[in-house]
């Protein structure tokens, strides 16, 4: 029953539900990427433009420490890959462990003590490191690769046929392209944390395991990520075609957006580590 | 778990209430203004359909904005009520505001050369044509290195273009490329330079010039290489530029081939180059993609 992924979709959504714990870190997550959008904020302001306003002349220029060049600067600087890699790394890693053992002490009835979480995980930080700039890596090679094809398809002439729908779809299809493939990704690698977290593997143990213990089952996992990411395309639009609710002149929106994808993240993140988790559990118990 | 989590919020609101608290910038000002000139962007579609109580209003917005405004952004008020009069074809209210820019703004050479230029402006709607090309050989005189300076001689060309005036429209065009040219013979390494190499090309564009358009646009990439950017619009204008002059007006893409290669020879390790290099294929001359597409 836990291989139908509408099931286990349930099951996840019906665990955070009545065990609220398991979003905490997923909070923290949240905080992070809330500072981190307000300092962008306040950055081009004083008393922050001290320290930040000389880097915004520099890198963008003046126009950017001003109102309302100050929105695209925040929008454009939070979803920078120099911005998110590291907080992927760097916090992610953490935040995606600490609830897998969540998750786990749950499903074991025991109670879920926060210190001890903390210790358990740091314990194997340069492992959770590892696994996430794994992803990473391969996420960007993904995108480098994207932008390869949206080069060439730029190039394409024609106005009609089936070359300009393929150019049309590389395009405008970005923002599901990119779900897509965070998805693949996602599900390809979706036990190395849990085999980290639960199994006490190093990195490269739990990423051969992940590959020879679940390959079969990958379809099923991007299912689930693919169907909960879903959640998160009204927001991969709103980025993408800014241009449109730029159109109506208000640049707080591009604030708002950013606030408002992630708090849709915060759920997507939770929905899919309680989904790939419960997963595993599940797939551990019937093995024993 | 839940105190923490409220602890975490409660930092996000006592950094943001004690931010807004401490900026003493003219964020909120900037923001107002910023609307008011969505407003007046507003009634430029059709001032003719606007009642006179619209812009009353606009006008009062100004001023209570300008009452708590600090020096710098009452240059900039001043000049959008001088605009908002202008709109209203009041030309003497409007000429009475941007008198006031430049007695005010002395020091700044960008502002005055702007505030003269619609001093000038206000003369050529009420159709006193030689009041304002007096002012505007004065702007051009004075303060030739701003931008409104800078403008001024393709300014004055393209109004004889508009006015069908060949004759003057030609001798505008010729003095504006005498002028482009010393100022960039003079400033070559600064910005001054750059912009007058790019003024340069668009006379030649306006003229149909092509040959010596494509020349100067050579020069543009090959002799301010730091300036382009693939991301820069600038940058990206100007190789657009190159290719629809190389292959639309003169029908030789291989003169646009041989400028890229060249930069790309001399700037090896330029940003541009990737994008450049993907042009490159396309560029060839126009027998040579005729066989092509024969094969």
């Amino acid at each position: 029953m836990y291989k139908n992924p509408f099931s286990l979709l349930k099951t996840s959504l019906y665990a955070l539900s009545t065990h609220p714990a398991i979003l905490f870190p997923f909070g923290l997550l949240a905080f992070i990427q809330l500072l981190i959008l307000e300092i962008l904020y306040f950055a081009p302001r004083y008393p922050l433009a001290i320290f930040f306003g000389p880097i915004i002349r520099r890198l963008a220029g003046e126009s950017y420490m001003h109102y309302p060049q100050n929105f695209v600067l925040l929008q454009k600087w939070f979803a920078e890959s120099w911005i998110q890699i590291p907080v992927y790394i760097l916090f992610y890693s953490v935040g995606i462990g600490m609830a897998v053992l969540i998750i786990s002490d749950i499903n074991s009835q025991r109670k879920v003590r926060l210190p001890e979480i903390f210790k358990r995980t740091f314990a194997v930080y340069a492992h959770l490191m590892v696994a996430a700039g794994v992803t990473v890596g391969i996420l960007y090679g993904f995108s480098v690769l994207y932008g390869l094809v949206m080069q060439r398809a730029l190039q394409i002439r024609s106005i009609s046929g089936i070359y300009f729908y393929i150019k049309m779809a590389v395009i405008y299809g970005a923002p599901l392209f990119q779900l897509l493939f965070s998805g693949i990704v996602t599900a390809a690698l979706a036990f190395v944390i849990p085999l980290i977290m639960l199994e006490k593997r190093n990195v490269f143990s739990a990423l051969w395991l992940n590959f020879r213990r679940y390959g079969r089952d990958l379809f099923t996992i991007f299912l689930v990520v693919f169907l909960s990411g879903l959640i998160y395309v009204p927001i991969l639009l709103l980025k993408y075609f800014q241009q449109w609710y730029q159109a109506v002149r208000i640049p707080e929106l591009l604030g708002v957006v950013a606030v408002l994808g992630v708090i849709v993240l915060f759920f997507v993140d939770a929905i899919q580590v309680t989904a790939i988790t419960t997963y595993y559990l599940l797939d551990q118990e019937t093995r024993e | 778990m839940k105190n923490t989590l409220i602890i975490l919020s409660s930092i996000l609101l006592i950094a943001f209430v004690g931010l807004s608290f401490l900026d003493n910038s003219d964020y909120g000002l900037e923001r107002q203004l910023w609307y008011l000139q969505k407003e007046f962007d507003h009634l430029t579609r059709d001032p003719q359909a606007v009642p006179a109580s619209a812009f009353d209003h606009l006008q009062q917005k100004y001023q209570n904005l300008a009452a708590q405004a600090g020096k710098p952004m009452q240059a900039k008020i001043l000049m959008q009520r001088g605009q908002l009069y202008l709109l209203q074809e009041d030309f003497a209210k409007a000429r009475e505001f941007f008198r006031r820019v430049t007695q005010e703004y002395a020091q700044n050479e960008g502002v005055q050369a702007e505030a003269l230029f619609y001093q000038g402006l206000t003369h050529e709607k009420e159709g006193l044509a030689a009041e304002a090309f007096n002012i505007y050989k004065e702007i051009q005189e004075r303060y030739p290195l701003t931008v409104t300076g800078m403008n001024i001689p393709l300014y004055i060309a393209n109004y004889h273009l508009k006015r069908k005036e060949e004759k003057q429209a030609a001798a505008a065009f010729k003095s504006a490329e005498a002028f482009y040219t010393k100022i960039h013979g003079e400033y070559s390494t600064t910005a001054a330079g750059y912009m007058a190499l790019r003024l340069l090309a668009t006379v030649h564009l306006a003229q149909a010039d092509w040959e010596e358009a494509l020349g100067v646009l050579e020069r543009l990439l090959l002799e301010y290489p730091s300036t382009q950017s693939s991301r820069d619009p600038q940058a990206v204008l100007l190789i657009r530029t190159i290719n629809a002059v190389a292959l639309n007006q003169l029908n030789q893409p291989e003169r646009a081939r041989k400028i890229y290669e060249k930069f790309i020879d001399q700037f090896p390790q330029h940003p541009l180059n990737k994008a450049l290099k993907t042009l490159l294929p396309q560029l060839k001359p126009a027998d040579e993609k005729t066989s092509e597409s024969a094969e």
